[in-house]
């Protein structure tokens, strides 16, 4: 189902850029998009969790859609490279980690509802759509596809 | 079981997958959506330079009638080291505020103008209050350093140039009351072109511009005066911000000059005459006194008579006062053309305008016998139209006109007791027995509501019109 990653590939920008939260607090008000975060978090000096963040939800999630995407197209590459490169998303896609992000947003989203108006951007739309389409996509992905040869359409030995 | 009676797979063709291909176009058309509504609510970057930040702090708001419209993002010092620039973010709704002409300041606690302002920040945080301004889309402004005058500058105002001997705690903000109303606000205070005086440049909002005329007093007030007598000691205070600040009080003369020009320049007296305290003007605080529109102008008329006093002895008695002249007669009060019964007859001689006439007037209207008409050989000039009268058909504004030497008296609606024949000043300036006969004018259009009757310290209307003064001759 290589279109769900091409679905959630088309999310990932906006997801990114857009702002994602706005927090009122005593007048002043935030707006900060996900990469504006990550500035944030690394310009505070955090660099340890904004450079986790960076690799795990902002660059390895769009790696993985891209490997899905293309794995599933036909003649990409040779088929030992396939394998590589399979076995690499394999490895690397658990550690992509935009579900669990998006949970940390919730969590934050419920339990700072209290103490600050915290209200959602456009951002987190694309947020959520981005992590559902990537969802699917993974769960929908059939590695046998991959095998295909384009013209028969039948396994290949 | 033969193998031939197995179930042969039959090859599939892959399921197409064409409709799947709307799903990105539908994700685009979300993205777009999503992208255009995060655009359209972007905040407007402004940054506004001031030469004194005032404590402000990054996150203060910017507000427009008592809400915030944005907040400070950001506030940097110049590189001349001559002020700050404020980077300020105002919300997408108050986008009009960000155009030529806005005016910005930093609202602090502050004595000023007519009061105490800002005390709201002695608490919370100091902000940036704005004004909008009418051009231009701008993104970048000078901030003023001390709020403007804005909620008493408006359009229509009058300004004028008030004259003292010494500043003595005058300052720009000072009130300028009348019967300790409001009325307009001292604007600027600096020496004469000639340091012979201190000059104050003043304010009048534009409701109050028609109580600026030529003969009015002007003095000083903000003073707290204590007197000590036989029933004790009594202090009198003046309202508390022109005690701070030195305010302006204004009196009025009971006859007002003419209104002044923009401009103007006047005398600011350090105390008040005693008299000048209990003035009470006639005047329209709205201009009533329409210029435009026409005046009837009154002629005199004297009526002398001889009558019995004592046995056989008799004696000369007088009247006189207005008459209105109209075409080839002249309506007056019925005392001043026809002598009482008490008269010695034919012993009566009457003068309108100051010519002799033989007196033959009749008695006109239907009030009693009140108003006569005379009619007279010769018109007089300045002959007041039939066209002109009108009946009254309620109480309204009306100029009370005399003696043209003197001007016109005002006498508002809310001064009268209204009915339909005749009906009664009371004016908050009584009117003397000069004024008998006087015309009473509309105030709005000019027209003659009827004459005015002086006795017994009583101001009667009578209404005149047209159908009765024609019927009668």
């Amino acid at each position: 189902m290589r279109i769900l990653a091409l679905v959630a590939l088309i999310f990932y920008l906006p997801a990114m850029t857009l702002p994602m939260l706005r927090v009122e607090r005593l007048g002043h008000i935030r707006e900060d998009s996900l990469l504006g975060g990550i500035d944030s978090l690394l310009t505070q000096g955090y660099w340890l969790v904004g450079l986790v963040v960076l690799l795990f939800s902002v660059l390895l999630p769009p790696l993985k859609l891209f490997a899905l995407f293309w794995l599933t197209r036909p003649a990409f590459l040779a088929h030992p490279h396939r394998a590589i490169m399979y076995r690499w998303v394999e490895h690397l896609g658990r550690w992509g980690m935009l579900d669990v992000l998006l949970v940390a947003i919730l969590v934050a989203f419920v339990k700072l509802g209290n103490l600050v108006t915290i209200s959602a951007g456009p951002g987190l739309t694309a947020f959520v759509l981005l992590v559902l389409f990537s969802l699917l996509a993974s769960l929908w992905f059939d590695p046998r596809a991959m095998w295909q040869s384009p013209s028969s359409g039948d396994p290949d030995p | 079981m033969p193998v031939s009676d197995l179930p042969v797979a039959e090859p599939v063709p892959a399921r197409t997958e064409s409709w799947l291909w709307l799903l990105p176009l539908l994700a685009l058309a979300v993205v777009f959506w999503l992208g255009w509504q995060s655009w359209s609510g972007q905040d407007i970057p402004i940054s506004i330079r001031f030469s004194e930040g005032h404590g402000l702090k990054p996150g203060d708001t910017v507000r427009y009638r008592g809400v915030a419209v944005g907040s400070v993002e950001r506030i940097r010092l110049n590189r001349a080291l001559d002020g700050v620039t404020i980077d300020v973010r105002l919300q997408p709704d108050a986008a009009a505020l960000a155009r030529s002409g806005s005016r910005f300041w930093i609202v602090r606690p502050q004595l000023d103008l007519s009061g105490i302002s800002g005390l709201d920040t002695l608490v919370g945080a100091n902000y940036i209050g704005v004004l909008p301004g009418a051009g231009e889309q701008q993104r970048s402004f000078i901030g003023l350093t001390e709020p403007p005058l804005a909620d008493l500058l408006e359009p229509g105002g009058l300004d004028i140039v008030l004259l003292a001997s010494g500043k003595s705690g005058l300052r720009a903000g000072a009130p300028i009351s009348y019967r300790q109303v409001l009325i307009g606000v001292v604007v600027a205070v600096d020496l004469a072109k000639d340091a012979s005086a201190v000059e104050a440049r003043a304010y009048i909002k534009p409701q109050y511009v028609n109580l600026m005329r030529e003969n009015i007093k002007f003095w000083r007030s903000g003073r707290a005066r204590l007197s000590a007598g036989l029933d004790g000691l009594s202090l009198d205070l003046d309202p508390v911000p022109s005690l701070l600040l030195g305010g302006v009080n204004l009196s009025i003369p009971p006859a007002p000059g003419r209104p002044v020009d923009a401009g103007a320049r006047f005398t600011l007296h350090q105390k008040p005459q005693d008299e000048w305290l209990d003035w009470v003007p006639g005047l329209a605080l709205d201009g009533g006194e329409n210029p435009a529109l026409e005046r009837p102008q009154p002629v005199p008329v004297q009526l002398i008579w001889r009558q019995r006093s004592w046995y056989y002895l008799s004696q000369t008695a007088e009247k006189q006062g207005w008459g209105l002249p109209l075409e080839n007669a002249v309506l007056a009060p019925a005392d001043l053309l026809l002598p009482p019964d008490s008269a010695l007859a034919d012993s009566q001689s009457l003068r309108v305008a100051n010519q002799p006439v033989v007196a033959a007037a009749q008695i006109v209207g239907d009030v009693g016998e009140v108003l006569a008409l005379q009619n007279l050989a010769s018109p007089l000039p300045n002959a007041w139209p039939l066209s002109q009268l009108r009946r009254a058909s309620q109480a309204e504004d009306v100029l009370v006109i005399g003696n043209l030497d003197d001007p016109a008296r005002f006498v508002g609606a809310e001064r009268q007791d209204w009915q339909s024949e005749q009906w009664l000043l009371r004016p908050a300036l009584p009117f003397d027995a000069g004024w008998h006969g006087a015309a009473v004018v509309a105030a709005a259009d000019g027209k003659l509501l009827g004459l005015l009757l002086v006795d017994d310290e009583q101001y009667r209307v009578i209404s005149v019109d047209s159908g009765m003064l024609s019927t009668q001759r």
